[in-house]
Formats: structure tokens, C-alpha cells, sequence
């Protein structure tokens, strides 16, 4: 059972049993999928993307994840691993594509920069960074993921090495080359600055 | 001796900013799963195992404490004693 289903603050919308496009989204998926919404539609909501639009996102995501699913048991490979996770992914990119465009669109209707007042935790350059978190958090090894997240606490490279049997240096370059790998296939921009 | 203390911008990379990515990273998982009625949390036995031997704990814990806000700040809590605890060349005698 997957935590990022569990979260229930609120009662779930309910979803539909097909995508936007008329893709159909299979049961074990779309059970996935309910169980989550409302969790993962606060989450939107907080990074400013509309609860309905979200909504939609979701069904898209579901079905994507649906299609990749049948195509693995089509082909005879490996199942996705965690579908939760890659449908909570799936849809993390979603979003940050939706709040990317309305960003852009922002900028292109008011020949400007993103407004004084969106906040750090909105700009589209902090959901990028939750993605690529979610993307490294989801796809790395045990010991990438456990270095990430100590490096978020402050742990130095030092501390880190020590505890999971490396040195500073490859404890280091071990976050940088995940980071930038997963930067690279989000095609998310550099940060500047 | 002199002090061993390591000047902290000389391992700066400018190509990404590390400062938000932790700000934003530690806040993203210590806030937006908070998983109230706390389904599928290991005992809190597992998850200091893997904070103190990340080799030896188990990955179903990791992937939860990822998906789980209230099970990632004890993981933290824990990180966070490793952190204050003195080094052993800098101990008091």
C-alpha cells in the first residue's frame, strides 16, 4: 500500500473511468488514482493550478500510466514497480507543464516578467524543483536517494559518506550527476543566479 | 593543528541552486504528504535504522518516508541528532 493514495484531508472528487481524449483508464489504476486525488489535488492547489483542471490532469495521468502498463504486459517486461509512485510523478509533470504554459502565457499577454506576487513556494521554478525531487526520489538507487535526502536535512558530504560507506567526493558527485540527469530528462532549465 | 574546518564555498557548482533546492525539498516532504490517519507508517524502530545505517534499513521505509510527512520528520529528528553530535577529534576531555 502506498502512502501518496492514503492521505484523505478531504473527500475525493471522482474521477472518470476515461481521460480527457476518450483513453481509458484500467480498475487497478483508477482505484489507485481515487485513492489519491485528494491529496495529490491539494497539492495542486497549492501551486496555484485549479482543483478541476488538476482533476483532469489526474484522469490523464491515470490513463497514461494505464497504456504504459499494458504495453509492459504486452511486451512481456518487467511491471512498473511502484504504480502509485509513477502515477503521482506522472502527474506531478502534468501540473508543472500546466503552471509552465500559463506562465508563458502570462508573460506573452502581459509583455512582462512573472508578477510581484508570486510567491517563491508558486513560481514555476520551485514546482520544476519538486518534480525533479519526486523524478530523483522515484527512479534512483537506495543509496542516491538516502544522500539526497540527508543533504536536505544539512548533512555535509563528510557525514554522509561516513554513514552509507563512501567518500565526501563520490558522495557528492553522486548527487550532482542525479540531479543533473534527472534535470536533463525533465528538461528542466538551469537555475540561475 | 590547525582547524580542519573547510571553507564552505569552495565546493559551490553555480549551475544549480543547491540553497532552494534543500529549502524547498525538505519543506515539500516535511509538509505536502501529510498522510493523517497514518496508514502504512513502519514503527519508528525501522525508520532510525535507516537513519543511522542507511545500508542496513529497508527500501520499502525509504519510499515511505517520501510519501509520508509526519514519518519524514522523525526520520529528520533523527539526521538531525547525527548532526549534533560532536566529532570525536573535537570531543570534550
Amino acid at each position: 500500500m502506498h502512502p501518496r493514495r492514503n492521505a484523505k484531508a478531504k473527500p475525493s472528487p471522482l474521477l472518470n473511468s476515461v481521460d480527457r481524449l476518450g483513453r481509458p483508464i484500467d480498475p487497478p489504476v483508477l482505484s489507485i488514482a481515487q485513492e489519491m486525488a485528494s491529496h495529490a489535488l491539494a497539492l495542486a492547489e497549492k501551486l496555484q493550478i485549479d482543483p478541476a483542471v488538476a482533476s483532469s490532469y489526474l484522469e490523464d495521468a491515470a490513463a497514461a500510466v494505464s497504456a504504459v502498463m499494458r504495453l509492459k504486459h504486452a511486451l512481456d517486461e518487467p511491471p512498473v514497480r511502484d504504480p502509485a509512485a509513477y502515477l503521482f510523478r506522472t502527474f506531478l509533470r502534468m501540473i508543472r507543464d500546466e503552471r509552465r504554459k500559463a506562465s508563458l502565457l502570462d508573460r506573452a499577454l502581459t509583455g512582462s516578467a512573472p508578477s510581484p506576487e508570486q510567491t517563491p513556494a508558486t513560481s514555476t521554478g520551485s514546482i520544476d524543483m519538486v518534480v525533479l525531487l519526486n523524478e530523483v526520489m522515484g527512479t534512483y538507487d537506495k543509496v542516491t536517494r538516502e544522500i539526497v535526502l540527508r543533504h536536505l536535512e544539512g548533512l555535509s558530504w563528510k557525514e554522509i559518506g561516513e554513514r552509507c560507506g563512501l567518500s565526501a567526493d563520490a558522495v557528492e558527485v553522486r548527487f550532482r550527476r542525479a540531479i543533473e540527469h534527472a534535470r536533463r530528462a525533465l528538461k528542466i532549465p538551469r537555475q540561475r543566479g | 593543528m590547525p582547524s580542519s574546518r573547510r571553507n564552505p564555498g569552495t565546493r559551490k557548482r553555480k549551475s544549480f541552486d543547491d540553497k532552494a533546492f534543500v529549502e524547498l525539498g525538505r519543506k515539500h516532504f516535511a509538509e505536502d504528504f501529510p498522510n493523517p490517519t497514518r496508514q502504512g507508517c513502519p514503527p519508528e524502530e525501522a525508520i532510525r535504522l535507516l537513519a543511522e545505517k542507511p545500508l542496513e534499513g529497508e527500501e520499502s521505509v525509504l519510499d515511505h518516508i517520501t510519501a509520508c510527512s509526519p514519518c519524514y520528520l522523525i526520520y529528520s529528528g533523527f539526521l538531525q541528532q547525527q548532526k549534533a553530535k560532536p566529532k570525536t577529534r573535537h570531543a570534550r576531555r
